[in-house]
């Protein structure tokens, strides 16, 4: 999947109510629910602040992260064409898969693997909850967020790697407005405050740093996940105060 | 050759993603029954309930909506399809037709059934993500034998 018009696509993204997306396809027991199951596996989820480890590091942190009975792949796949794909997760008995298959491309930033593998172990943190539709494979490309928010099985993932990059304290501290005790709660654009202490939290946290050397069309790819997990967090804690 | 109603599109792409009706029902917020009216031809969906069913089971909204309303078409047969639907399609029928890639990477029916169901997704924008796909979980299904 490829942009078709970064720019555009990008200040959409900004401009979106994600508490209007998460209300439409999550009630407060549904968020309940997707956390439980992720601390089944995670039990600090929300609370202690997920790490990142350098790329020399990464298949040996992930493989101590990813559970029993999960296969994890990770291998390089650059170029256009091959990062546009940041990982996916294949479901058990497709294919002949006896355990299900959890992908990353290497070829990403330490942060955006580490973010990809967030999101594709949610999916299998979260396969119970949506086994009425079960999907072969759930690919997460670059330039998908916005879709997203329109899909419970994407967006339940997402949802962890979200708490997951900003635990509650972080979110409190980044995130608490004096309308998220309003009558309605909303996310609109990220303030400028807000954005500075993102971007901040990025670097310092998941070695993001936006002003690094990245081919033009990944910087972009990774400016919109940083806007689309700081959003859905804001957006977690206006409606659901988690 | 003749064109397939709405009803039948819906069973189809039910079928191709394993739903019962029942199952696709709960998913749209309506009751069985008006799923089986439905793909019997016997109601006509509301416009709200053409997009569900697009997002649900991926399929073209515009395509789905002039299905159920064939007396629109003259008023939208100009737009143009979304470009991402378009992409999907291409990446797919790029795969899927070429034969001697298929026979290369000895791609069998049963692989290539379940790649459909992936392309059915609509996200795939290349046809090599296919095979790569295809080829991780191969060296996945090694490792377990």
């Amino acid at each position: 999947m490829a942009w078709r018009n970064p720019a555009k696509d990008i200040e959409r993204l900004a401009r979106r109510d994600y508490v209007r997306a998460l209300r439409r396809l999550f009630g407060y027991r549904a968020i309940r629910e997707i956390i439980a199951a992720a601390r089944r596996i995670w039990p600090t989820l929300n609370q202690a602040q997920l790490g990142v480890a350098p790329k020399s590091e990464f298949d040996r942190v992930a493989s101590g992260i990813v559970p029993r009975g999960v296969h994890f792949k990770s291998s390089p796949w650059d170029g256009p064409e091959g990062l546009a794909l940041l990982g996916f997760y294949a479901e058990k008995g497709k294919l002949h898969l006896k355990h299900p298959l959890i992908y990353v491309n290497s070829a990403h930033d330490a942060g955006a693997m580490s973010s990809a593998l967030c999101h594709e172990l949610g999916h299998h943190m979260t396969a119970e909850m949506f086994k009425e539709a079960p999907q072969p494979v759930h690919l997460f490309f670059d330039a998908g967020y916005a879709a997203h928010l329109d899909d419970r099985v994407e967006l339940a993932a997402d949802i962890i790697v979200s708490l997951a990059g900003y635990p509650e304290p972080v979110a409190r501290k980044l995130f608490s407005t004096p309308w998220n005790w309003g009558v309605v709660a909303r996310t609109g654009r990220l303030e400028p405050s807000m954005l500075s202490g993102v971007r901040g939290h990025a670097e310092n946290r998941f070695g993001l740093d936006l002003t690094a050397k990245f081919p033009a069309g990944q910087k972009l790819n990774y400016l919109a996940g940083m806007i689309h997990y700081a959003k859905l967090r804001w957006g977690l804690l206006a409606e659901y105060d988690l | 050759m003749k064109k397939k109603t709405l009803g039948q599109v819906i069973k189809q792409q039910r079928a191709a993603l394993s739903l019962t009706q029942r199952e696709l029902a709960r998913k749209l917020g309506v009751k069985a029954s008006h799923v089986a009216y439905l793909e019997n031809g016997r109601r006509r969906p509301s416009l709200s309930l053409v997009a569900r069913i697009a997002d649900t089971l991926g399929l073209d909204k515009q395509e789905l909506f002039l299905l159920a309303h064939p007396e629109a078409k003259t008023l939208v047969a100009a737009q143009p399809r979304p470009a991402r639907a378009d992409h999907a399609d291409q990446a797919w029928r790029a795969f899927a037709k070429n034969r001697g890639l298929l026979a290369r990477n000895k791609v069998t029916s049963r692989e290539l059934k379940v790649l459909n169901q992936v392309n059915l997704l609509g996200r795939v924008s290349s046809p090599r993500h296919y095979l790569f796909i295809l080829n991780s979980i191969r060296q996945a299904v090694e490792e377990e034998e």
